[in-house]
């Protein structure tokens, strides 16, 4: 009679597992994004991509059963790049997100918790970040930093936290209003333990929503910069080949442009509808919907 | 008499709002005894959960304050307590139950995890994690929690709201405290279920001795569970006695008015035509406190004296546990 609530109880996070799953599609972005991290990996092992500096065939050769997606002007193939490009986008997305996240965290906690002056002062400072245009921002502090991976994910760790910031301002004013706050005072809690230990897991689900978000954000930025010439230098990443593509498309050699186009439209894609999936699954508002 | 525990003198409570200071809380004074129940009753924002807010000292400060008063925990001033000495008070020697079970307790832990908590930030020392455990398990089948080993790994979401109050009250019980602050703890939970929890809190009591501040509007609720009774009224206690001589004997109109609003199935004792006796108007407005007495304009014995010419009056013993204030106690108009 009872058997249905004496199951093995769900973890959170379980639960949410399990409604993802169930979601074909979003399960299809995750697979896709784990491919793209094993391919990540692989590439800075130098099993993907490792011979990218070789020449391997003529110049500009069209895409073949040898070269996929052919070869660039010193012969180089383009599938090769890809990979590399693959290594540099997964880096500058998980090392900025690692960068911004606990910034925003850390800093959306604080204000509302505490409020008062420590809020004022954390909203300005965000509202003032975000009233910088964000390329300018990118370029700025990638200049600052001299050009580079480095100063890549600099660039874009300091200037992504802002929105997280700001969901987990409002998530944590939210929750420390509610009787389980304030029941954890009642045992002994101190401030630290009724924020880190009682409120934070409860909006947590924010933060990997945002992670994904901020992925897919950091490797279209990534992107912009390297095709500005301020980004990755001295390595192949999707922003640079997309660079020399422009030159390229004049004498219709539109191959390495289709290649490094199509693998970012493929992760960014991925992690888009993964990020709204994990909304779904996550949001105890949306459940059962 | 048993060993008195807490002793609350003239607490004042402030609340500072943009409108002005409001006295939550206007010089209370109550004591505790060990293994004793007293309950305070009174209407929405009559300061009883301020009340015992400010004995935790869990009053958000700004915008409250207790800007007066002593709460003497066995002989200790709480009122002087720095928030880290209060912390070690907390959940260890004075423990609190809210109203609301459905939301008191974490989402995110199951309530095992939940229980522990409050082991390990108090009794942790020389206890091993399976120790911690099997004592978060002993807890819950102290408050009657059917296969305890199975429902301590469970969230907080697969247990009904009866279920919720028990684990609660474990967490509260769990470093066995001397007292046990209970602010409404019945009033989200249906009336078989009430009773349930009412009698597992007296049970608990006489095995544990701890003593037991009951906050409620509910006098049923008084009337089975506590020993003395406060009453109160916009901050101010305006009658405290014994349960059994302020449900015989109640000399404030206030708490007469109190007691003859509750329903009765004797349909003679009600008024005409069998209609529901009330207490005329509205609790004044803090801000706006009328002068002399509180209860003056709801009252059916005020004087022209009761409107501030001999200020407002004074809780003032009429027996031994007994004491009221009001300028015309009902009980001696009607005894003449």
């Amino acid at each position: 009679m009872f058997e249905s609530t004496l199951e093995k109880p769900k973890s959170l996070w379980l639960d949410a597992f399990g409604r993802l799953a169930k979601d074909k599609v979003a399960l299809l972005s995750l697979l896709i994004i784990v491919a793209y991290f094993i391919a990540a990996i692989l590439a800075a092992l130098g099993i993907l991509g490792g011979t990218w500096e070789q020449e391997v065939g003529p110049s500009y050769h069209p895409p073949s059963r040898e070269f996929w997606f052919g070869t660039d002007i010193f012969g180089r193939d383009v599938l090769q790049k890809v990979f590399q490009g693959i290594k540099v986008a997964v880096s500058v997305g998980f090392v900025s997100a690692m960068i911004s996240i606990p910034i925003g965290i850390f800093l959306g906690a604080l204000a509302g918790y505490f409020g008062g002056i420590i809020d004022e002062i954390i909203v300005w400072f965000y509202t003032t970040v975000s009233s910088i245009p964000r390329i300018m921002l990118l370029m700025g502090i990638s200049l600052i930093m001299g050009k580079g991976l480095f100063a890549v994910y600099w660039a874009l760790g300091l200037t992504t936290w802002v929105t997280l910031c700001r969901l987990i301002r409002g998530e944590v004013i939210k929750h420390k209003e509610r009787e389980y706050v304030q029941a954890a005072g009642a045992i002994g809690g101190g401030h630290l333990r009724k924020l880190f230990r009682h409120i934070l897991p409860n909006v947590m689900h924010i933060v990997i929503i945002q992670f994904s978000l901020q992925f897919q954000l950091a490797i279209k930025s990534e992107v912009i910069l390297s095709y500005l010439g301020i980004g990755v230098q001295g390595m192949p990443s999707w922003g640079t080949m997309i660079d020399d593509a422009k030159l390229e498309l004049a004498r219709g050699v539109w191959w390495q442009l289709a290649g490094a186009t199509l693998f970012m439209f493929g992760i960014v894609l991925a992690f888009n509808i993964l990020g709204d999936a994990l909304r779904d699954a996550l949001d105890p508002k949306l459940k059962g919907k | 008499m048993s060993e008195k525990v807490l002793e609350v003198r003239n607490l004042v409570t402030k609340f500072n709002t943009d409108r002005g200071a409001v006295t939550a809380v206007n010089g209370v004074s109550f004591d505790v005894y060990k293994g004793k129940t007293i309950g305070i009753v009174g209407e929405s924002g009559s300061g009883k959960s301020v009340t015992a807010l400010s004995i935790m000292k869990l009053i958000p400060t700004p915008p409250g304050e207790i800007t007066d008063g002593k709460i003497l925990f066995k002989g200790q001033d709480l009122a002087t307590y720095s928030d880290s000495q209060m912390r070690r008070i907390r959940g260890n020697k004075i423990s609190m139950i809210f109203q609301e079970p459905m939301t008191s307790l974490n989402p995110v832990y199951t309530v095992g995890n939940q229980i522990e908590e409050v082991i390990k930030l108090h009794q942790a020392h020389g206890l091993s994690k399976k120790d911690i455990k099997d004592k978060a398990v002993e807890m819950l089948r102290l408050v009657g929690i059917p296969s305890p080993e199975k429902r301590v790994n469970e969230y907080p979401h697969q247990l009904s709201g009866g279920m919720r109050q028990r684990v609660m009250i474990g967490m509260a019980l769990a470093c066995e405290p001397d007292i046990l602050i209970a602010d409404e703890p019945t009033t989200a939970l249906d009336v078989t279920i009430q009773a349930q929890i009412l009698d597992l809190m007296k049970k608990l009591q006489d095995e544990l001795g701890m003593g037991i501040i009951l906050i409620t509007h509910d006098l049923g609720v008084i009337a089975e569970t506590a020993h003395e009774v406060v009453v109160m009224y916009c901050g101010k206690i305006v009658e405290s006695a014994t349960v059994k001589t302020l449900f015989n004997n109640p000399q404030h109109p206030y708490t007469k008015g109190l007691l003859e609003s509750i329903p009765s199935f004797d349909s003679t004792k009600s008024g005409e035509k069998g209609r529901l006796t009330t207490i005329e108007g509205m609790v004044p407005s803090l801000f706006n406190l009328p002068k002399g007495c509180n209860f003056q304009d709801r009252c059916f014995n005020v004087k022209d004296d009761c409107r501030g010419i001999k200020g407002p009056p004074q809780l003032e013993k009429i027996e031994a546990n007994h004491a009221v204030s009001c300028f015309y106690p009902v009980g001696k108009e009607s005894s003449i």
